[in-house]
């Protein structure tokens, strides 16, 4: 078994499956490599507008353009930046759709392989990646501040200082 | 009757001889069910937990359970722990998904078992008290006194003892589906949620066995749409005056000390005020008690000392007390077998000599079985103490809490405990400085959980920090609420119903649930006054409705004073503490069978079905701890009304989730033509969670669709729909082609814009069922349908 960080919320932990931490340059290489990445983004993003995480999320979208899925109240915030989310939905709504090896994604051209996670509510994008860990099979990626035992890969937990780092980091490493 | 209820009830359980008080009352025969001579018996009287497994499974295909496990592991026997990640199974041979449906089964029968004990203690404590005979009277205006006992059981009670029978059902199937999560009983995820549900039916019986039979006794508000405003909020209880706490579900102790007071005369020199669902139940009684607020409010009102006397009963009362209580001096008295606190048992003992005792400190509590006895207790040791433990009803001092703000070392153990990230240690920071306001923020969003507090090494006593920061909210928690007025009038149904089935009254929309909401119990009154704008009808219970209370607008009025209590459109309804969930349950039982004259008489598949197609109402269950919450939404699920949690909800591990982009999973039967159709995802899902208040409402708007509206109906709906989504979300909603079935459907101010919509999705009109049913037309006897 891998080391294994303490997550942020002290009770979460006791999982035998959990997140491996990646570096940015790893974790963007992870994301280069998928074919079908996806986005989805969550309440946290307009809890913290002063640090930008739209505006992040845009860029990070247009270095592969990477469809957003906007859950939580997400959206509006997007369109008043002239960015169009592929969706609105729930975020568990979203992984009951992934966890179906048949469903054909939101354009129509098949499932997602690679999901990014950004600013759901924590005790919600736990228990969504739980379900995805679980029953989907489709690889999960938290770029929160604190570090997400149910994902596959999570960044470590960080000063919000490091964490706007570690996110830089990681879209200057993505692909054009 | 001392020690005595639950032995009395063994002696004569369902017997037909009933010995009361002194003189002799003897009762023959318990539910003289023959009489009930109009409407012939249904299919399902007493269902055994196969019996609606049909039904079970109809809903469970078009709502497939979708697992959110909170652990890798079970633990559940001594082979394990098993490590079921990865596709592993147990020792047992069980996969993780089963594993989730056999925790869902277990957590079900855990609420419904709370519910079902509470309504046996109540029961029995009352048939003792006011005979067996005792009428079910819940006014005039009530024919249709306990439509889910009528429609499960397919009898009528009209006595206390009637009551009797459905709680022996009630338990007696309890029983065979607990043994269903023994090791090695049921294998299949379907079979396991079909026992939930099940379970939850059971749930909902047992709650309206306990509300009517407390109605009909304690002199409870009776369908009243004008019941009492009473005071709300820790800022109202007089702390000069002794206090006696109630805390918990059960009002029997509490009711003890009211008519204790009435009767000594000691009214206006003792407090008494309640938390939690007591605390609702205690006002329906006694106008004049205080309702101090929900759950989340329970650790602050115990640490704030006010409390000379705690009093609990059953059920959400925190384990940690009786530690709580001697920390600031106050005695406790457990009063319910569920609940005993290892404290002696002073049942039988002279109550004066009980309160001699708990002055001295001879004994840190007691234990009090009978509830007449409490009230003496209670109210002499409250007399006796408040003088003498003055000290603990202050709040701390603000240097005291800056000095102790300067101890925290900043580790931030407090932010990773708290379930609701509250950056307490930030609000410590501020507070070295002198700066509450951090904390004072943090007062308003806490849900009370002292998480942070034992989390602290420093050992700060973050609660009591907390409230001397919010202490200018903790003095103006002065609210109104309007007392639970109980059920649903007949007359209110046959007002309501054709609106409601026609869908001219948008939606029935019902607040329930705990109070760990994931931001401001604001949100919720949020919520709501969004619909009652809109003329849906809101119904609330429990700690929402307590939380509906806790905001005024800017004319201090709060959401119960500016809108109607009554059940029609544009009307607020505090039906009362959690057991009331039943009325909420039962109203929608009416209208099928009051309004729109279904045969109810055992007859749940039809009754279920048409709650299902045609009344457009949702359950909002914004913050959910309980395990018997989560019983009740599964039993409102069993009937067809579907549920929105807040993220807590995630947490219960099981959803009833729809595909939308399925349309194979929506085919419908008309029943006029026996005709099999595509229908639409109306309701979309039967339980879901969403993150935030913003999808909370475009949701409930979505699930408030069925396919009953009539086109004036779906116009409505629909207006409301896109107008939500447009306003809380930013867009016209992607799935509103699926909700038009014909351009009569489309609202007519924005018809040019929908059909723009509708054109870019390539949308054709599609034939409506008149007749809507899921069940197969080919086995519905028309007798079900249609008195005979
Ligand atoms: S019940 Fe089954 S899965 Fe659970 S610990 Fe026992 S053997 Fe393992
Ligand atoms: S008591 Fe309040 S601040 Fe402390 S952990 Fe619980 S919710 Fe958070
Ligand atoms: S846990 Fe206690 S010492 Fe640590 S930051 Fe929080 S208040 Fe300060």
């Amino acid at each position: 078994m891998e080391d294994r960080v303490v997550p942020w919320q002290i009770g979460n932990i006791a999982y035998s499956t959990h997140a491996k931490v990646l570096y940015p340059p790893e974790m963007a290489r992870v994301i280069n490599r998928a074919k079908r990445p996806l986005i989805v983004v969550g309440s946290g993003l307009t809890e913290k507008l002063e640090l930008n995480l739209f505006d992040y999320v845009i860029e990070l979208s247009k270095t592969r353009n990477l469809p957003v899925v906007a859950s939580g109240n997400t959206y509006k915030e997007f369109i008043a930046r002239n960015f169009k989310p592929v969706a609105i939905l729930g975020i568990l709504e979203l992984i009951n759709l992934i966890k179906d090896q048949n469903w054909r994604g939101f354009d129509g051209k098949g499932q997602y392989d690679v999901l990014i996670l950004l600013g759901i509510f924590p005790l919600l994008a736990n228990q969504a990646l739980f379900a995805a860990k679980h029953f989907a099979s489709i690889i999960t990626i938290s770029i929160d501040q604190h570090y997400e035992p149910n994902a596959t890969f999570s960044f470590s937990n960080s000063t919000v200082e490091e964490w706007k780092e570690n996110l830089n980091e990681l879209c200057a490493n993505l692909k054009k | 009757m001392k020690n005595s209820i639950m032995k009395n009830y063994d002696k004569s359980t369902t017997s037909d001889l009933l010995i009361k008080g002194e003189g002799l009352e003897v009762y023959i025969g318990e539910i003289a069910e023959e009489t009930w001579k109009e409407e012939k018996i249904g299919p399902t009287p007493e269902p055994n937990v196969t019996a609606l497994r049909e039904w079970d499974f109809k809903l469970l295909k078009r709502y497939p359970p979708f697992y959110s496990p909170v652990c890798d592991l079970c633990c559940l026997c001594t082979t394990g722990k098993c490590d079921l990640s990865k596709g592993r199974k147990g020792a047992c041979g069980i996969d993780i998904k089963t594993q989730q449906a056999r925790v869902s089964l277990l957590t079900s029968c855990m609420g419904t078992s709370a519910h079902a004990g509470h309504a046996r203690h109540l029961l029995e404590h009352l048939i003792e008290k006011y005979g067996p005979t005792h009428p079910i009277d819940l006014g005039l205006n009530i024919e249709v006194e306990a439509p889910l006992i009528r429609l499960v059981l397919g009898i009528r009670p009209k006595k206390l003892i009637d009551l009797r029978k459905p709680v022996d059902y009630v338990e007696k199937q309890l029983i065979h589906l607990m043994s269903a999560t023994n090791i090695g009983q049921e294998k299949s995820h379907l079979d396991f949620e079909s026992k939930a549900l099940h379970a939850g039916m059971l749930d909902l019986i047992a709650l309206e066995v306990a509300d009517i039979a407390q109605i009909v006794s304690l002199k409870m508000p009776k369908a009243d749409p004008e019941a009492p405003l009473v005071d709300f909020g820790l800022g109202t209880v007089d702390t000069s005056k002794p206090v006696v706490l109630c805390i918990g579900h059960n009002v029997l102790p509490a009711a003890s000390v009211a008519e204790y007071l009435e009767k000594t005369g000691l009214n206006d020199r003792v407090e008494i005020c309640g938390v939690c669902c007591t605390a609702q139940d205690i006002a329906r009684i006694n106008p004049k008690a205080k309702v101090i607020g929900s759950l989340a409010r329970q650790l602050y009102a115990v640490k704030s000392g006010i409390a000379d006397v705690i009093i609990v009963d059953e059920q959400c009362v925190r384990t940690d007390t009786m530690e709580e209580a001697q920390k600031i001096k106050s005695v406790v008295i457990a009063t319910n077998d569920k609940i005993c606190m290892g404290l002696p048992n002073r049942t039988d003992d002279d109550p004066d000599k009980t309160v001699e005792e708990l002055v001295n400190g001879v004994i840190p509590g007691a234990l009090i079985l009978d509830p007449e006895v409490v009230g003496e207790v209670a109210v002499k040791a409250a007399l006796r103490l408040s003088d003498q433990r003055a000290q603990f009803k202050k709040l701390i001092k603000k240097e005291e809490l800056i000095e102790l703000a300067k101890k925290c070392t900043e580790c931030q153990m407090c932010n990773r405990a708290c379930p609701n990230n509250l950056p307490v240690y930030e609000g410590m920071r501020l507070a070295k400085e002198g700066y509450l306001e951090k904390l004072a923020e943090i007062y308003e969003l806490c849900i009370g959980c002292g998480r942070c507090e034992v989390e602290c090494k420093t050992k700060l006593p973050i609660i009591s920090m907390l409230s001397k920061a919010g202490e200018k909210s903790f003095k103006d928690e002065k609210y109104k609420l309007r007392c639970g007025r109980g059920p649903i009038q007949d007359v209110e149904i046959r007002n309501v119903g054709r609106p409601i089935v026609f869908g001219e009254i948008p939606g029935v929309i019902a607040f329930a649930g705990c109070p760990n909401y994931p931001k401001s119990g604001k949100e919720l009154v949020e919520i709501a006054e969004e619909f009652l704008k809109r003329r849906y009808i809101i119904v609330a219970t429990g700690c929402s409705a307590m939380s509906l209370a806790m905001h005024k607008d800017e004319e201090g009025k709060t959401i119960y004073e500016k809108y109607p209590g009554n059940f029609d459109a544009g009307g607020i309804v505090n039906l009362g503490s959690c057991v009331t969930n039943s009325h909420a349950a039962g109203a929608a039982v009416k209208i099928a069978s009051i309004f729109a004259r279904r045969p109810l008489r055992a007859n749940y598949e039809v009754i279920s079905d048409y709650i299902l197609n045609r009344i457009g109402a949702v359950g909002i269950v914004w913050g959910i701890m309980a395990q018997k919450a989560f019983a009740i939404t599964t039993g409102l699920n069993r009937l067809g009304i579907p549920i929105i949690f807040g993220p807590y909800g995630s947490r219960f591990r099981r959803l009833f989730l729809g595909r939308k982009d399925l349309p194979e999973n929506w085919e419908i039967y008309d029943y006029r033509t026996k005709e099999k159709m595509l229908g639409e995802p109306a309701p979309e899902h039967l339980s879901c969670v969403v993150e935030t208040k913003e999808e909370a409402i475009v949701m409930a708007a979505r699930l408030c669709i069925r396919p009953n509206d009539t086109a004036i109906g779906r116009k409505i709906k629909l207006s409301h729909y896109i107008d939500l989504s447009k306003k809380y979300l930013g867009e016209t909603p992607s799935d509103l082609d699926l909700y038009v079935r014909s351009e009569n459907d489309i609202p007519i101010t924005i018809k040019e814009e929908v059909l723009q919509f509708l054109s870019a999705k390539g949308w054709k009109p599609r034939k409506i069922p008149l007749d809507p049913t899921i069940l197969d037309p080919a086995k519905l006897h028309p007798s079900l349908l249609r008195p005979e």
